[in-house]
Order: structure tokens, then sequence, then C-alpha cells
């Protein structure tokens, strides 16, 4: 049977020349100095103005462990113990922000607009300058909107506040300049840029305070290599990855929407700052889970944004924060279209869409 | 549209599903398996008393999954969280709350099982749901309905917990084991696969409740407090304190926290004044029994007092009866009396092997 993969938001498979450039390495004994190397070359990618980048196991390590010691450090010091995020974030991110509130820190999530970007009125309207940490995911994994940091990084400046983006979802999808930014810390995942899983990387501008033992181990080094390789690519390639996706993207809208089955798609996914690759489609018939298994029977691989590998299926709270009930929530799917998907792979999903729903 | 040929099992990793999606399988059926997502409780994970496998716990999901990969069918976790607390869940706390003792399977085969599942298959373009139940489904030509009949291995008989589905939904159902004479055949086939016999205990009860604590679960789910009372006899004389209504069924003896130098059962409780009485042996005898939310399935309903055999719990031994309609309610005449005769449990009927119908008990 024909394969399509379309979820790329997911994961991504490994590119062939990142697994040229780390093969020598699986053999070698690594040198500390390789992953200087890599780090500095890190922060001048991403034009960090300084600072430091830590290698870890995930973005899921690096979300975790930055957000722990920035509430513990700022408690430390005696500053507030609000911690604000967005109704949007991460798993990662809430299971942290959860034990954080029964530690009896004050977390707030500030809601987004039904276009799913944050509601800055309403950011204002909490935010306080005793904040001790705010954290934002840059680009939603589910909707793929982009968030508004560079505001709310402004609204930070001049405070204690530390400042922490998941920029899992973002990398390899816009650009990323972290001075631009003006965050103090910022999570990145290898495999969702054609790297392998496992490795992960978090940046921290002033890291005197933050301690990276616990989170780093030892490095592994040749997946390293990957990540930096995969990095690289990425860089060169975002504008016609950029353009590949939308273009795609756009085809796929096109399509679904000529099927004229009432579906609607969410977010703002045609925006220039939305997410190249992510399109989160909303069908009134049928439920978004057996969507996806009527997908698999035809090999296209798609999520319903709330899947996960646990089994553990809830409606997507993310989906839900952008207004939509429940029992709706459960009737979207999530598409995500990588440098891999071609013309062909869209129009065949078209084609098999109109065959399930309308016979 | 619907593929006759397509079927949904409701999949735990267990002996009977698997043995079930096997059978299948090997009559030819496009067969695809489902775990049912049903029930999460943070405290019993974060306490790890869910280890050993109850419904809902990760690890059935891996057994299902396993499974299936060596049936060599597809396999899918879906979610029914909402459906199966709207409707199996709020329905046991509930009932716990009004004095009662619920039958909560009852009520997931009715609403989750070959409702939202078999909704679901339909959405998968599959004609019918299949489960490891113990029951026989066919259509009967000269009743022109579709009938239940006990199991061939009758000690593992469940038509107890079917007694109201509706003619759509058996339409609809498969239930592969029914032919097998015992459990041990049914083991015997399920040996080739990697099936945790041992995780899965048949009698486990209640599979949102795995450490069998119901009290427990109660005060962590229910949105009402356990208010102690009194226990009373028959004649309404204070006898003790209890510790709450939620802790007793009608016929128990144990755990009272009272001596008396003579046997005392929970013959009634009294949900409005908080009460338990309590009565000897032959109190919690009961001759008539009253039953709302009839269903019937080889026929619509009674018009004439109807002679059959009842049981009214799913471990009761069947006995003679007359029922007899009066509006919405049923009238359940024992031959003989009947051993606590318990609210909230369902009374189901017989004609021999044929199940038909049931109704919940009622206090009256």
């Amino acid at each position: 049977m024909k394969r399509i993969y379309l979820d790329y938001a997911a994961t991504t498979p490994v590119k062939q020349e990142v697994v040229e450039a780390m093969l020598p390495y699986f053999q070698e004994v690594p040198e500390r100095s390789q992953i200087e190397k890599i780090e500095s070359h890190f922060l001048k990618v991403l034009n960090a103005p300084k600072g430091r980048v830590f290698f870890n196991g995930g973005g899921t390590t690096s979300d975790c462990d930055f957000i722990l010691q920035a509430a513990y450090f700022q408690r430390l010091r005696g500053y507030g113990q609000k911690i604000i995020a967005s109704t949007i974030e991460h798993a990662a991110i809430y299971k942290t922000l959860e034990r954080l509130a029964s530690e009896g820190f004050d977390v707030q999530l500030v809601p987004v607009k039904c276009n799913g970007v944050l509601d800055m009125a309403e950011f204002d309207a909490i935010y306080t300058p005793d904040t001790a940490l705010v954290t934002v995911m840059m680009m939603n994994n589910e909707i793929g909107t982009r968030q508004p940091i560079e505001q709310i990084s402004e609204r930070l400046m001049d405070h204690p506040t530390l400042f922490h983006v998941d920029a899992v979802q973002a990398l390899g999808s816009t650009k990323i300049d972290l001075g631009l930014l003006g965050v103090d810390a910022a999570s990145f995942s290898a495999h969702k840029i054609y790297a392998p899983k496992g490795i992960g990387a978090l940046y921290v501008k002033d890291p005197w305070w933050y301690d990276a033992i616990l989170s780093s181990g030892c490095i592994n080094l040749p997946y390293l290599i990957g990540f930096e390789k995969a990095l690289e690519l990425s860089t060169e390639r975002l504008a016609l990855s950029c353009k590949h996706r939308r273009a795609l993207k756009l085809k796929l809208i096109e399509g679904l929407e000529a099927l004229e089955i009432g579906l609607k798609v969410l977010g703002d996914p045609l925006s220039l700052d939305a997410h190249p690759g992510i399109l989160n489609v909303y069908f009134p018939m049928i439920d978004g889970d057996s969507l996806v298994i009527n997908y698999d029977f035809k090999g296209i691989a798609i999520s319903s944004g709330s899947a996960c590998s646990s089994g553990a299926l809830n409606a997507s709270h993310v989906i839900k924060a952008i207004g939509l009930s429940e029992k709706d929530a459960k009737k979207c799917v999530r598409f995500s279209i990588g440098d891999l998907t071609t013309e062909a792979d869209i129009e065949y999903v078209i084609e098999q869409t109109k065959v399930m729903l309308k016979g | 549209m619907l593929n006759k040929n397509r079927v949904v099992v409701g999949m735990s990793g267990g002996v009977d599903s698997t043995v079930a999606a096997y059978q299948l399988k090997q009559m030819g059926y496009e067969v695809i398996g489902v775990n049912m997502r049903l029930w999460q409780d943070d405290f019993l994970e974060d306490a790890h008393l869910l280890k050993d496998g109850g419904c809902c716990s990760l690890s059935s999901v891996e057994d299902a999954r396993r499974v299936c990969e060596q049936i060599g069918i597809p396999f899918y976790a879906l979610d029914f969280k909402g459906v199966f607390k709207e409707t199996v869940v709020d329905y046991f706390i509930d009932a716990y709350q009004k004095g009662e003792t619920p039958n909560p399977c009852i009520a997931c085969n009715k609403y989750v099982k070959f409702e939202a599942l078999l909704e679901k298959a339909h959405q998968l373009g599959a004609y019918y749901v299949a489960t490891g139940h113990y029951a026989k489904i066919s259509y009967d030509e000269a009743l022109d309905r579709y009938i239940v009949e006990k199991a061939s291995a009758v000690a593992k008989d469940q038509t107890y917990a079917l007694y109201n589905l509706t003619q759509e939904q058996l339409k609809h159902i498969l239930m592969p084991l029914s032919e097998f004479q015992s459990k041990e055949d049914v083991r015997a086939i399920a040996a080739q696969f990697d099936v945790q016999m041992s995780r899965k205990s048949d009698s486990q009860e209640i599979c949102f409740v795995p450490d069998q604590d119901y009290v427990g679960f109660l005060k962590r789910n229910g949105n009402f407090d356990i208010v102690p009372g009194v226990f009373v006899d028959t004649e309404g004389n204070t006898l003790g304190k209890h510790q709450g209504i939620v802790n007793y069924t009608v016929g128990q003896r144990k755990g009272l926290g009272l001596t008396f130098g003579k046997p005392m059962y929970v013959v009634d409780i009294d949900p409005d004044f908080n009460k338990v009485v309590l009565g000897e042996g032959d109190a919690v005898f009961k001759s008539t029994l009253w039953a709302k939310d009839v269903n019937f399935i080889p026929f619509d309903d009674i018009n004439a007092p109807y002679s059959c055999e009842a049981k009214i719990r799913y471990s009761a031994k069947t006995a003679p009866c007359t029922i007899t309609r009066h509006g919405e309610l049923l009238e359940v005449a024992f031959e003989e009396p009947q051993r606590a005769v318990t609210p909230g449990q369902a009374v189901v009927f017989y004609k021999g092997e044929l199940l038909v119908g049931g109704g919940t008990i009622i206090r009256k």
C-alpha cells in the first residue's frame, strides 16, 4: 500500500545528509572541544547575543528542567511566586506548572483569541513586574499560530521576570533570532528538523544560576553532530522549505474546501507568520479519531492533534482554548506537511478524503 | 455503506477479547482491534495501585496492542472517557448517594460498548461490534427479532448484563465466545498468544475501582459528603451509629461494626433519613419486588401477567416468578422469597435459556 506521511509536526524522518554526518562519530572518542565548537555554532546560527546552549535529551527535558530551576531560583531570590503561561502550551509545560502550583506557585494561564494568538490585553491584565517567570510557546504544535514573543519581551524589559520560550515547533519553520526575540531561555528539539530523537537543546541567556548537570548527562555526540547538521541545513534552506510547505498547504486547503462538506480550518493557517506546515481542520460529520483511522486504512498518517503514544487521548486543550466545545474539539485533525511531501501526496489525500466522506 | 464483513472488537488485552478477535479473524472477518480508554484515576496511578492492570491502566493498552499484533489485526486506542464518566461513573456515584447498589457493567454495555463504540465502528465502516462476552445472539425468524440466549459455557454466562440492549443494538453485535463449552477451551486458544492470563482477574467487579475500595472512590470523585447516621431495627429503634449509607448494601452482615449476639443483616437503606435498617435472617427475604426502566428482548412488552424465571443479581440463581405491568413499573412476584433484594441492582428475566429482559430494582 502507498504510505503518505503527513505528521511532520509530530516527528520527522532523519535526512540522508544528517545520517552521513553522524556516522563517523559513532566509533570516535568524543573530545570536549567538539561539543564547545557545536555550542558556539548554535549560538551563532540562532543569533544569541550572549549566553550558553546546553544539550540534553530533548524538548521536554529542556522545558521541564528550565521551568523548575527558574521558578526555584526566583523564589530563592525573593521574587514573586507568579508564573504566567498561555492556555495552549505543550503538556511538558503544563505538567511542570501543575507541579509548581502544588508547591505554592501562583500559576496563571493567559487565554488566546479565537485565531489562536495570545491575547495581549489579557496578558497585561495578569502580568505584574514581580512575576517570576513567563513561558510561552513560539509556534503552536497543533494549530501552528505564531505567538507575539517580541511584544511580551517588551513588557518584561527592565523587570526581573524570566522569559522562556518553547521554540520546539518553530525551529526549522521560521527564522529564530534570539537577539530580536529578547528571551531569557528557549527550548529546541532535534527530531522536528530531520535529526534523530533523543537530543535537544536549551538556550539560557544568563546561565550563572542554571545547573545543567542533572539534565545533560553525557552528551550523545553522534546525535549532536546530527542535530548540528540538521540545524545548518534547515537554516540554509529555510525560505525554500517554507515556500514548499506553504504551497502544499494552500493546495490541501483548497482541495478540501472544494469537497464542500462544511469543514473549517482552524487558526489562521495562511497567514505569513503561521507555521508553514501545520493545518488543523474541523470535520463536522466524523470524529477526529475515526478520521485518523480511516486515513490510516488508506495509508495516510495524520494525527488527531490529541493523540499521544501513551494511549491517553483527550480532546485537545489547544482547540478548546480557541473556543471549540469538547465535542467539536474531537472532530478536528492535524495535517502537517514536511520537506518530503509532494504535490502527488496532497492530491492523493484529497482524493481519498472524498472517497471516505462523500462515498 | 457499512461493510458487513468488517468488525470492531473491543480489546482489553485479556483472554476473552483476544480469543473473540482471533475467532472472527479465522471466520474471515476484517477485524479492527480497539482499546477503549475509559477512566483515568490519577490518585490510583500515583499510588501505583493500577499496576495489576485494571481495565483503565496503561498496561491494558500495551497488552491489547501486543495481542493485536500477534493476531495480525490493526489496533487503535480510542477515547471514551467522556461518555464513560457521564453514563457509568456519574450513575455509579449517584446510585450510592441514593442508597442503592449500582451495576456499572450494565450501564457500560448499554451506553459505552454497544452505543458509543458501535457509533465509532460505523464511522470506520464496520457493520459490527464484537466483544468477548459469553452470550448467544441470534435472529429468530418466527419472532422477526434478535434474541439473546445463555452461553454454552453456563458458568461464564454474562446475559445478566445484557438485558437492556435494543433490537437495533443487537443487530450489530457479534459475540463469538457464545459456543465455547468452558473458559478452559477459551484459555487453550488464548495460550498461543502472549496474553497476561493471570493479570486479568475475572472477579474484578468494578474496573474503575481496581483497589476494590469503592468508598474511597466515592470520597475522591463524588460531590457529596458521606454523613454518619444511625442503624435502626425494623421497628425503628436505634441500634448504633453507621459510617454513612454508602458503606452498606442490602444483605450485608459483616463490617457493621456492631455485635448483637445474633446474626443481623442490612434489610433496607433509607437515604431520606440517612438510616440503615437491620433485621434478623428472615427479614432479609422478600417475595415481591418492583422494577423500573424495563426492557424486553423477544417482544416489546407484556400485556398480561407473565410467568418466567428471574435473578436479582449477577451471582444469584434464577427463581420462578410472575411479572405484571403497572404503568412504568413492573411487579415481580417470586414463588419463593429471595434473599437480599437490592435497590439499584438489576432483576433479569429468563425463560429457560432465553433472555427475556429485565429492569432496575427500586425501593418501594
